[in-house]
């Protein structure tokens, strides 16, 4: 049975809708990952399910409750056993860190006896012990975190709620931040909803992956489905490193674009239609006997992450996944090597 | 070459010009106080004068009245501030303003609408016979009837810090504790933690304006030290005993800015956060409507009643005709000493505003102290520092024109500009200034170019407020004001021994539609900078 349910939920600031007739569920022991541009709605959703704001239409259920239901907080956000890990930590200032725990758990009405034993263990499977003494303010960015994690975790809620809670921290601590959290979902299956917009961190981390667009969700999957087999044009641009050509189907499988002819799968489009042609950078192929159907200069070399390649193809660039050692002003051929599909042009809802 | 050599210099000379401006208008009279009393008696003199029990009567009323004080508005001010920030009751739109006129009116005014309302012939007396007159009078005129005036003149104070402390908390703080608590335990655990320090910084600063308060306990007859400075300066002639009775009280506000400054430290990091600003209202369910009742009627009793018995008791227009006649021109030089101080408060202040914001901790710690310290210092003190530094044959002629007025206004009030102004620098990145300076724009360019365009609106707004904190002055201009130059606050108080009642209400409501005048402006300022504001987002 899944642990959350959304079915047909829509919101609206003002006139301005922000979810529109979003379904999702969340099975119990997964680390769901919701992914998608700034302003998609995904906060937002994470919001409702808290209870902190009511939906304009549609139910939300937690186990086998109903918690929202069109336009009304059924149960109240203290009432549905979940934790949150906020974007900016949203830690209490003026509490410790031992303070901070045992408030809470003094909150979900822990007697005083087990709420000293929960409080130590918590301290030590956080490894902040030593600073159980501490103010907010006198941690570290890291150290905040992890409290912000204990703090969500002590009361062992259904659901665990994570809002951008890396957004502030730099690559290290990010690293860091993630290793704690696989380690912990290791040792105790949690159920977490995860909210980001870092393609790397909902990769690493998702289970189960969905992908939001301009309120909407276009598609759920596990990370590999969502990578090789995007249902939507959105998540076909939105995920992985993609060039988007404009062009005009000219014949059967050829279209023209501005850096030159390109064989494509064109079964849903007519010869002499303008479309669009998404192409992704390991799609593309260096070859090194100029036997390519592409010709352009190398640009600028990116070694992190695989090497990537910037080639100038006169009117633009395309990026090109290629670990070879191509000195910038080369000229070099390239092949597509997996026929890309072409989509008709504002098929594509293009908001990154 | 010599025009980049010449751009810090006329940075750094502006800066210098309006530090020696503010020592010479603001600290030297008060050094001179210090200096000719430890001169002229001895600290051996002084310590036995400080001892007597005179003194220590007078330190023990003055700190009574100030403490009831401190109670008595964040008893009144925490809870209006919590309910009109947090909380959905009906109205408060415009209940907050009118909660707030009471801190835009000279003190002593509401002294003399209760004094009309409660005395032993007032409305109170000849509604409910003589009998109840005189028991109301007794208790107006006592310890608590001054807490009560001065807490219904002060309690916005406390009012609208808790109200922006609150503002100013982060929700995403709110709702981590929501996950796990009722709304109820989320206030008392989670925010008023959060807002003691708006609420401590209240009741201190309340309790200051007390100690300094002149015109209530002087109307009230309540025996405290700023009475004593100004009988002893102004009944007496005896500028000597003044300057020694100003003494505690000089210490006693320093060390109650440095109890502030000490439990302030590092207080206001504690609740902005990135939502800050956004506030999440709380749902007072049934108890919406009571508690809106409730709040109408606290603004009826302590906002509308004076006001209405002040329109009472002036009654027919020929007591508006009368006070027009008697005191036309002390309504004009109220309005051009305010103009002309308000201009040169926004001046400073700007200049101060800059070198607080753009200096280092300390130096911008000090100097905010420092013009604190004059702000809440009682205006009889600084009137007679100055009257001690300027009353001398060679500056005759600004000791006996409308300057010296100004000279009390600037020194007292730039501090709220300079609050004003600073708070608007806060947010104007750095990089515009950095920008300019690359660009080899001379300073006064930049300040005319960049730094008022971005400033306009505070700029105007610590205009307002300046004019209207000149306008209601009482305690400072009643002090230095030369002959000739009477302003209407102090024209209404010698008016009040023996002049008719209506015609002193009259002034009174004058003197009040005035202050709403400029009141209104500031409205519209708002409302335009919230306009602007929304365009902008769109």
């Amino acid at each position: 049975m899944a642990i959350i349910d959304v079915q047909h939920l829509g919101f609206a600031y003002a006139a301005t809708p922000i979810l529109q007739d979003v379904c999702l569920t969340i099975e119990p022991r997964t680390i769901t990952v919701l992914l998608g541009p700034s302003g998609c709605g995904k906060s937002t959703l994470l919001r409702l399910i808290a209870g902190f704001e009511a939906p304009g239409s549609g139910v939300i259920r937690i186990g086998d409750q109903v918690v929202s239901q069109d336009g009304r907080i059924v149960v109240p956000p203290e009432r549905r056993q979940i934790g949150m890990v906020f974007q900016d930590l949203a830690l209490w200032p003026h509490m410790t860190v031992r303070t901070t725990l045992d408030f809470v758990l003094r909150g979900v009405g822990c007697p005083a006896d087990e709420r000293a034993d929960r409080v130590q263990a918590m301290l030590t499977k956080a490894s902040l012990q030593a600073v159980a003494l501490a103010y907010p303010a006198q941690l570290s960015g890291g150290q905040q975190q992890l409290l912000a994690l204990a703090r969500a975790l002590i009361t062992q809620p259904r659901v665990i709620l994570m809002d951008e809670p890396l957004a502030s921290l730099d690559v290290a601590l990010r690293e860091q931040f993630i290793e704690t959290l696989l380690r912990l979902v290791q040792a105790e299956p949690l159920s977490l909803l995860y909210v980001t917009h870092d393609h790397e961190e909902a990769f690493t981390l998702a289970d189960r992956l969905v992908v939001m667009s301009q309120g909407q969700i276009e598609q759920v999957g596990t990370p590999e489905a969502i990578y090789h087999r995007p249902a939507t044009p959105f998540v076909q641009r939105f995920i992985g490193v993609t060039n988007v050509l404009d062009g005009i189907v000219v014949a059967d499988g050829r279209v023209q674009t501005a850096c030159g002819m390109i064989r494509c799968e064109t079964s849903n489009v007519h010869s002499g239609e303008a479309v669009q042609v998404v192409i992704r950078a390991e799609d593309l192929h260096v070859e090194p006997d100029g036997a390519g159907e592409l010709v352009g200069v190398v640009a600028r070399t990116v070694y992190p992450g695989g090497g990537l390649l910037y080639i100038d193809m006169g009117s633009r660039f395309l990026r090109v996944r290629s670990s070879a050692d191509i000195p910038p002003g080369q000229r070099v051929t390239l092949a597509v090597h997996r026929a890309p599909r072409c989509l008709r042009r504002g098929e594509l809802r293009c908001t990154t | 070459m010599s025009r980049t050599r010449l751009l810090p210099c006329t940075r750094e000379l502006s800066l210098a010009v309006g530090l020696l401006a503010l020592l010479v208008i603001g600290v030297a009279p008060i050094a001179w106080i210090v200096v000719s009393t430890v001169a002229d008696t001895g600290l051996a003199d002084i310590g036995a004068l400080a001892l007597t029990g005179r003194q220590w009567h007078l330190l023990g009323n003055t700190l009574l009245l100030g403490i009831c004080l401190g109670l008595g508005t964040t008893v009144v001010g925490t809870p209006l501030g919590i309910l009109l920030a947090k909380t959905d009751t009906p109205m408060k739109g415009r209940l907050y303003p009118l909660l707030m006129l009471p801190l835009c009116l000279p003190p002593y005014l509401l002294a003399l609408a209760w004094f009309y309302l409660l005395g032993k012939r007032g409305l109170l007396a000849a509604v409910l016979g003589p009998g109840v007159g005189a028991l109301s009078s007794a208790w107006l005129f006592s310890l608590w009837g001054n807490v009560f005036v001065l807490t219904s003149a002060y309690y916005p104070v406390t009012m609208v810090l808790v109200h922006t402390f609150v503002t100013a908390i982060d929700p995403a703080v709110e709702e981590a504790g929501r996950l796990f608590l009722p709304w109820r335990t989320v206030l008392a655990r989670i925010d008023l933690p959060l807002i003691a320090p708006g609420i401590v910084l209240g009741a201190l600063f309340t309790c200051i304006l007390s100690i300094s308060e002149l015109g209530v306990p002087l109307f009230l007859r309540y025996d405290v030290f700023t009475v004593q400075v100004f009988t002893q300066f102004a009944a007496f002639y005896d500028t000597r005993a003044a300057v020694l009775f100003s003494m505690p009280l000089l210490l006693l506000i320093s060390a109650l800015i440095l109890v502030e400054r000490y439990y302030l430290r590092d207080r206001f990091v504690a609740v902005a956060g990135s939502r800050a600003g956004r506030v999440t209202i709380v749902p007072l369910g049934p108890l919406r409507l009571p508690i809106g009742g409730l709040l109408v009627l606290f603004a009826c009793l302590v906002v509308l009643l004076p006001i209405g018995a002040l329109c009472l008791t002036a009654r027919t227009p020929s007591a508006f005709l009368a006070a027009l006649q008697g005191s036309g021109w002390s309504m004009v030089h109220s309005l051009t000493d305010a103009t002309v101080g308000a201009t040169a408060i926004t001046v400073l202040g700007f200049v101060l505003a800059y070198l607080i914001e753009r200096s280092g901790k300390r130096r911008r710690q000090g100097l905010d102290s420092l013009l604190i310290l004059l702000l809440t210092l009682p205006g009889t003190v600084l009137g007679v520092g100055l009257i001690l530094l300027w009353n001398r044959a060679t500056t005759a002629w600004l000791y006996g024109s409308l300057l010296i007025i100004v000279l009390g206004y600037v020194a007292r009030y730039t501090a709220l500009a300079t609050r004003i102004q600073g708070m608007a620098l806060r947010q104007v990145p750095t990089s515009y200034e950095e920008a300019a300076r690359l660009a080899q724009v001379r300073w006064g360019t930049e300040v005319l170019r960049i730094h008022a365009p971005t400033l306009k609106h505070s700029l105007m707004a610590s205009w307002v407020i300046a004019f209207i904190f000149c306008l209601r002055d009482l305690d400072t201009s009643m002090t230095i004001y030369p002959p000739g130059q009477e302003t209407l606050p102090v024209r209404i108080y010698t008016l009040m021994a023996n002049s008719p009642e209506s015609v002193v209400a009259a002034l009174a409501l004058m003197l009040i539609l005035m202050t709403l005048l400029a009141l209104t402006a500031i409205g519209w300022l708002f409302a335009s900078i919230s306009g602007e504001a929304f365009h902008g987002d769109h």
